[in-house]
C-alpha cells in the first residue's frame, strides 16, 4: 500500500510555474529583510548578546554571567544586579545580532518596545550625538571598541533623548534614509539593579497610559505572522500593569528558565500594550505567571490570581 | 551541497542557497497543499507563502537537519490559514476539477483513488496519510509536525486507512 499510495499522490501534476512562485516568495522575504536592515542602517554583525528568546542558546548568557556572578549577585534584600555586558571573544553560530549604542559608558541595546517613526517625532528630545559605526565583526571582542562614546553597530544615526523618559534608561535613534524616516528605542538594561517589577515596568510608563492591547499566539509569534487579537477589557490590562510593579525578579539561568519549556500555543502569549505616546511595549507571558521583557537577563513572576485574570483575556 | 550547509548559508541571508534548498522540497510541498485546497492556483499560492514565511524565519531554525519537517509544518499552517480565510468554502464533497489529473487521466483506478483521498479524508487524515506514506515519516515525526501526541497521530492514521479501505475497493490500495 505504501508504494501504491506514493504513486497516487505523485500523480498530482506539478505546474510549470511552481519554481517561479517559490522565487517570488523568497524574493519578497529577502526584500523585506534587506529593507528592515536598511531602515536602521544596521550592519550585519554578530556582537555581544543573543536574543535570549532563542531558546537553548545560552552561549552568550554564559558570557554575561559567570559562576561567580550567578552565585553572588543575587540578594534577597538588595535585588538582582545585572552586570554590564561582557564581550564574547568571538562570534558563535548561536549568537544573534543585537543593535547597540555606547552612551555615557553604558551599553544601550535594542528593546522590545517599538514606535512608528511618525509618532516618534513628537518624542524627540535633546540631541545627544551621532552614532559611529565602529563596532563590527572585526572589532568584536575587543574592549577598546566599546569604550568610545557613541560607538555602535547601527551605522551613522542621530541619537536623541526621549521626552518623558529617563535617558539613563532609554534613548532613541531617529533619522531619515532615502526619504523613509525610522525610529528605534535603545535601553540600558545592563549594569542595573532590579529589586522588583517596578524597577523596570515603572520606567516604561505603562500606568495610566494604555490605549490599546493585543496578543499573539506562540505559533504566530514564532513564524513572524502579524496576526494580533485585540483585548477589549482594558480595565483588566490596567490591573495587570499595576500588578507588574509587584512582580518578583528572577535571574535567568540555564536550567531554571521557564522560557525554555513553555514554547507552545497553550503556554505562551505575546502581549502588546500600546501607550498614548504611540510606543508599543511587547511582553512575553507564560501561563504559570512568568513575564519577560526583551533580552533582559531577569524574568518576573506574578501572583497567580491577578495573572490568571490577564491570562484569560489572552485566550479568547 | 548538503542540506545542512544550505540551511546555514540561508540563515545568513543567502537567497541562492535557500532557493536551492527549497527547490528540493517544493514539489512535495505543492502536493501536500493540493491535497488540502484541491486546486492548482491555491496550492501555488500556498507554496509561495511557505517560501516567504520560511525564508523569513529560517534564522530561528535550531536544528538544520530537521528542515524538511519544519517546512512541512509551515506548509500545513499556510494551508490551514487559507482554508480558515475562506471558511472552507470548498466543501469536501465538491467535485474536483479534472484538468489537474493530467497524465493519469487514462488510469481510472488511480484517478478515483486520488479523488477518494481528497474527498473522503479530513485535513488531519490527509496530512497523516501524506506524511506517513509519501514522505515516509515516522509517527514520532508526524506527531511533532502536528503538535499532537504520538498516539493521536496513530489513531488518525488508522482511522484514515479504514476509511480508504472501506471506500476505495478494487483500486489496489489494500
Amino acid at each position: 500500500m505504501n508504494d501504491q499510495m506514493k504513486r497516487i499522490i505523485h500523480s498530482i501534476d506539478i505546474p510549470k510555474e511552481l519554481h517561479q512562485r517559490t522565487i517570488l516568495g523568497v524574493s519578497k522575504a529577502k526584500k523585506e529583510m534587506d529593507s528592515s536592515k536598511r531602515r536602521i542602517g544596521k550592519k550585519t554583525i554578530a556582537v555581544i548578546a543573543l536574543l535570549l528568546i532563542s531558546i537553548g542558546t545560552y552561549t552568550i548568557l554564559s558570557f554575561f554571567m559567570n559562576d561567580d556572578f550567578q552565585n553572588t549577585h543575587v540578594s534577597k534584600h538588595e535585588g538582582i544586579q545585572i552586570p554590564p555586558i561582557q564581550l564574547p571573544e568571538k562570534t558563535t553560530v548561536t549568537a544573534d545580532m543585537l543593535g547597540l549604542i555606547i552612551y555615557h559608558g553604558k551599553i544601550y541595546t535594542e528593546t522590545s518596545t517599538e514606535i512608528e517613526p511618525e509618532k516618534a517625532k513628537a518624542l524627540i528630545g535633546e540631541k545627544l550625538g551621532i552614532t559611529k559605526p565602529t563596532i563590527d565583526e572585526w572589532s568584536m571582542g575587543k574592549e577598546e571598541a566599546y569604550e568610545e562614546e557613541f560607538a555602535s553597530n547601527i551605522g551613522e544615526v542621530n541619537v536623541y533623548s526621549v521626552k518623558g523618559y529617563d535617558q539613563n534608561f532609554r534613548i532613541m535613534a531617529y533619522g531619515e534614509g532615502n526619504g523613509h524616516p525610522y525610529a528605534q528605542f535603545f535601553e540600558n538594561l545592563y549594569g542595573i539593579t532590579i529589586t522588583g517589577g517596578g524597577d523596570l515596568f515603572g520606567q516604561l510608563h505603562l500606568a495610566g497610559n494604555v490605549t490599546n492591547a493585543f496578543y499573539r499566539t506562540f505559533h504566530d509569534w514564532d513564524y513572524n505572522i502579524d496576526q494580533y487579537y485585540p483585548i477589549s477589557n482594558l480595565e483588566i490590562v490596567n490591573d495587570f500593569i499595576d500588578e507588574l510593579n509587584e512582580t518578583k525578579p528572577f535571574l535567568r539561568k540555564e536550567n531554571l528558565d521557564p522560557i525554555v519549556d513553555f514554547r507552545t500555543d497553550e503556554q505562551f502569549r505575546e502581549l502588546t500594550i500600546e501607550l498614548a505616546d504611540g510606543s508599543k511595549v511587547k511582553l512575553i507571558l507564560f501561563k504559570d505567571g512568568y513575564i519577560y521583557y526583551g533580552n533582559m537577563l531577569v524574568y518576573f513572576k506574578m501572583n497567580e490570581k491577578p495573572f490568571a485574570k490577564m491570562w484569560n483575556q489572552l485566550n479568547k | 551541497m548538503k542540506l545542512v550547509q544550505l540551511v546555514k548559508k540561508a540563515q545568513k541571508g543567502n537567497m541562492k542557497a535557500y532557493l536551492t534548498l527549497f527547490q528540493t522540497f517544493e514539489e512535495d510541498l505543492y502536493r501536500m497543499a493540493f491535497l488540502y485546497v484541491k486546486n492548482e492556483q491555491d496550492a501555488l499560492d500556498i507554496v509561495q507563502e511557505t517560501a516567504y514565511r520560511s525564508f523569513k524565519s529560517i534564522k530561528n531554525l535550531k536544528e538544520p537537519e530537521h528542515v524538511k519537517t519544519w517546512l512541512f509544518k509551515i506548509v500545513i499552517n499556510c494551508s490551514f490559514d487559507l482554508l480558515r480565510k475562506r471558511k472552507k468554502v470548498l466543501p469536501l464533497t465538491q467535485p474536483i476539477q479534472m484538468d489537474w489529473i493530467g497524465r493519469i487521466e487514462e488510469d481510472l483506478d488511480l484517478k478515483i483513488a486520488v479523488r477518494e483521498i481528497i474527498d473522503l479524508l479530513n485535513e488531519d487524515e490527509k496530512t497523516v496519510i501524506f506524511l506517513r506514506f509519501y514522505e515516509d515519516l515516522t509517527f514520532k515525526e508526524i506527531s511533532e509536525i502536528l503538535d499532537i501526541p504520538l498516539g493521536t497521530a496513530k489513531t488518525i492514521f488508522y482511522r484514515a486507512l479504514e476509511k480508504l479501505r472501506k471506500k476505495v475497493k478494487g483500486v489496489g490500495v489494500e
